[in-house]
């Protein structure tokens, strides 16, 4: 079942999705379900004995292509409309043990080019209005597969907190005589440089002035590019590079294999004009503030959206950079 | 029929028809749907895409690059 309904207090939709409810959690690495299937083994869901990156859709989606009209017809004040979307799961590696920082910098760049064939190929579907990227890693984050993976949602709608983000940036260029909101940013921390973590040649990770989680990271594209399948070339090598410093140096931070949330900015598919508002980046947040303490989204962050840092973005910035190789 | 009354327009239940994917899942008749090699000629990289359909309906996609990774 898949549904969703709509919430009049926050003019947002909540997604509805009770099957599952019944997905796979946790299980030994011998029934990993997303390992290649040996000949004459637990059949998994890629029927081949290896493979470089696999793509296939959620067994358990949270929007599903065909999810009917739903038997709950709400109302006027809260309607309901069928949760009807696509998920996908990306399979980094068929290397069971592996993660994305541990991935050579060349099959992250192979990442990349199917994160943007997936995002051009999904996106081009009428449905779809956002095509949103992501990666939940860790047990800290509520992830129920180890093996190293990701996700890309196709949302009918463009979620609310990517939605706020455009809104801001599209007000930021009608008041500032076009300028990029997420540009001048950039050009704000390349100045301040107190919470730079590395730079590349064509993307710089930093931790920003406002971050909400205490070793929260984010990846900008140095031009003004809407989405990942805009990048070119030697952009693509150069997040991938950038990506691999920055994940190392999160390993390195605490001596374990940080958690994390890694989520993708860009514009939506919805036909809409999104040039000089979108601008792609990815942002992370891993949820340790210490290396056995972790940063929870309580009443204030939770209730009142207000989240309450105790440590100063360019204390962390400072320790994370201590532990990132490269310029 | 649906009633989107104060504002989710986004998603209007009359617009969405039939299977999302059905780009992908339409052309499911033969096991390799599609197979191309993509190359980029700014640098980047050239790979090959199978699609497949599972068992159960759902697509699985196979991509291959062309370049032999010297280590992971």
């Amino acid at each position: 079942m898949n549904q969703l309904r709509w919430d009049p207090t926050l003019r947002e939709w909540v997604a509805y999705a009770t099957h599952r409810q019944d997905r796979t959690f946790l299980p030994p690495t011998e029934y990993c379900p997303l390992c290649p299937t040996e000949p004459g083994g637990f059949p998994t869901e890629v029927p081949r004995e290896h493979y470089d990156i696999v793509v296939f859709e959620n067994k358990f989606p949270s929007f599903a292509p065909d999810a009917p009209v739903p038997d709950e017809r709400g109302s006027l004040l809260t309607p309901t409309a069928p949760g009807r979307g696509i998920c996908e799961v990306v399979l980094y590696s068929d290397d069971h043990d592996a993660t994305l920082a541990t991935l050579s910098e060349r099959r992250i760049r192979n990442l990349i080019e199917v994160w943007a064939d997936r995002y051009e190929e999904l996106g081009a579907n009428e449905v779809v209005e956002y095509v949103f990227i992501f990666e939940n890693k860790g047990e800290a984050i509520g992830v129920t597969l180890h093996h190293p993976h990701g996700q890309i949602y196709g949302y009918p709608f463009i979620p609310p907190r990517p939605a706020k983000e455009l809104e801001t940036a599209r007000a930021y260029r009608a008041q500032n005589e076009g300028r990029c909101l997420h540009c001048d940013l950039l050009s704000q921390e390349h100045e301040d440089a107190r919470r730079l973590l590395t730079k590349g040649e064509h993307f710089t990770a930093f931790i920003p002035f406002y971050a909400h989680f205490p070793f929260e990271a984010h990846v900008y594209s140095r031009r003004c590019t809407p989405s990942i399948a805009d990048l070119e070339g030697a952009e693509r090598l150069d997040l991938a590079s950038v990506l691999k410093r920055l994940l190392v140096g999160y390993d390195s931070l605490f001596g374990f294999s940080l958690p994390y949330m890694m989520v993708m900015h860009q514009a939506p598919t919805d036909g809409g004009a999104y040039d000089g508002i979108a601008h792609f980046h990815i942002e992370f947040y891993p949820p340790n503030r210490t290396a056995d303490k972790l940063k929870y989204l309580a009443g204030s962050e939770t209730g009142a959206g207000a989240y309450i840092m105790d440590v100063l973005p360019e204390r962390t910035a400072e320790t994370l950079r201590g532990k990132i190789e490269g310029p | 029929m649906v009633r989107c009354a104060s504002g989710p327009g986004a998603v209007d239940p009359n617009r969405v028809t039939g299977a999302v994917s059905s780009n992908l899942v339409m052309a499911a008749s033969s096991r390799v749907m599609v197979s191309y090699p993509v190359d980029r000629e700014d640098g980047g990289v050239g790979l090959e895409k199978e699609i497949e359909q599972k068992e159960d309906g759902r697509y699985i996609i196979y991509y291959t690059f062309e370049e032999q990774e010297e280590e992971d």
